[in-house]
């Protein structure tokens, strides 16, 4: 019945990209924290969590979300959110959200921020 | 009192992941009365809110307990009814744990309802013993209604 959700990362250097594939429930959180605390063990200090190929995100996922988030802030590490729908982008800034993490409408733009951010950091 | 006519009524097991039969029954039915883009979203994810709370709280996810979705339209309105059975704690306060101006930083149960709030026009919870009843209604677009 639920969608299972799949993560797969991707690197585009410098960034790490964690692209969800499926629904974003109380069921995604060992898939999700896995792929996070694997990117983050392997050394990515940018990331974006790409929501494009999910349709449904609930109020367990969303507290898993704002789990990462929180986690990601207390280590330094830039996660920011992309992909979501419209719908979605209103839900995140009503539950407090988006004071959490940078949203973007693309994965490119997110990337693009990124890139830029850590290209500006002074060696 | 309007004249409140039912259409659908859907009975899901307890078990999580059925929320969305309810979810597409009710996309469905609010695209076949002109309700669509942003609106419908709305009532789609309010609607398996309430479906997650039913099955985790109001029936404890006793797979055998049905949580039952009732979709009806009045003069002015599509609503959708979720009623569990109450095998779980009571919440005579349920209505009430919502702060609508701050959003939860608890449990999820309490930003479904504070989810429930914002995305529909119209919300009233009752609790009794016999269960929980959510009921939430949506202003139809002005061209179904004349």
């Amino acid at each position: 019945m639920a969608q299972e959700l799949k993560v797969t990362a991707r690197h585009v250097d410098p960034v790490m990209v964690l692209d969800l594939q499926g629904d974003v429930t109380m069921f995604a959180e060992a898939e999700l924290t896995r792929s996070y605390h694997l990117a983050v063990d392997n050394g990515a200090r940018e990331l974006v969590l790409n929501f494009a190929g999910t349709d449904y995100i609930n109020s367990a996922g969303i507290a898993i979300i704002i789990s990462l988030l929180t986690e990601a802030r207390a280590s330094g590490v830039s996660l920011v959110i992309s992909g979501l729908s419209s719908h979605y982008q209103k839900i995140f800034r009503m539950v407090g959200l988006t004071q959490y993490a940078e949203v973007f409408d693309t994965v490119d733009d997110a990337v693009r921020e990124l890139k830029s951010r850590t290209t500006a950091e002074p060696a | 009192m309007p004249n409140k006519k039912r259409l659908v009524e859907l009975r899901i097991p307890s078990i999580f992941g059925y929320e969305k039969v309810a979810m597409v029954t009710v996309m469905a039915v609010a695209a076949r009365l002109g309700m669509s883009g942003e609106r419908a979203e709305d009532l789609r994810t309010a609607v398996a809110e309430a479906c997650i709370n039913a099955i985790e709280y109001g029936n404890r996810e006793d797979a055998g307990t049905p949580v039952t979705i009732t979709v009806s339209i009045d003069d002015h309105h599509l609503i959708v009814d979720v009623r569990d059975r109450a095998l779980g704690e009571t919440r005579p306060h349920m209505g009430r744990m919502v702060d609508l101006q701050n959003p939860p930083s608890g449990t999820h149960a309490n930003m479904g309802l504070f989810l429930i709030h914002h995305l529909v026009d119209k919300v009233d919870i009752v609790c009794r013993d016999n269960g929980t009843h959510v009921h939430m209604a949506m202003r139809l677009p002005e061209m179904v209604l004349h």
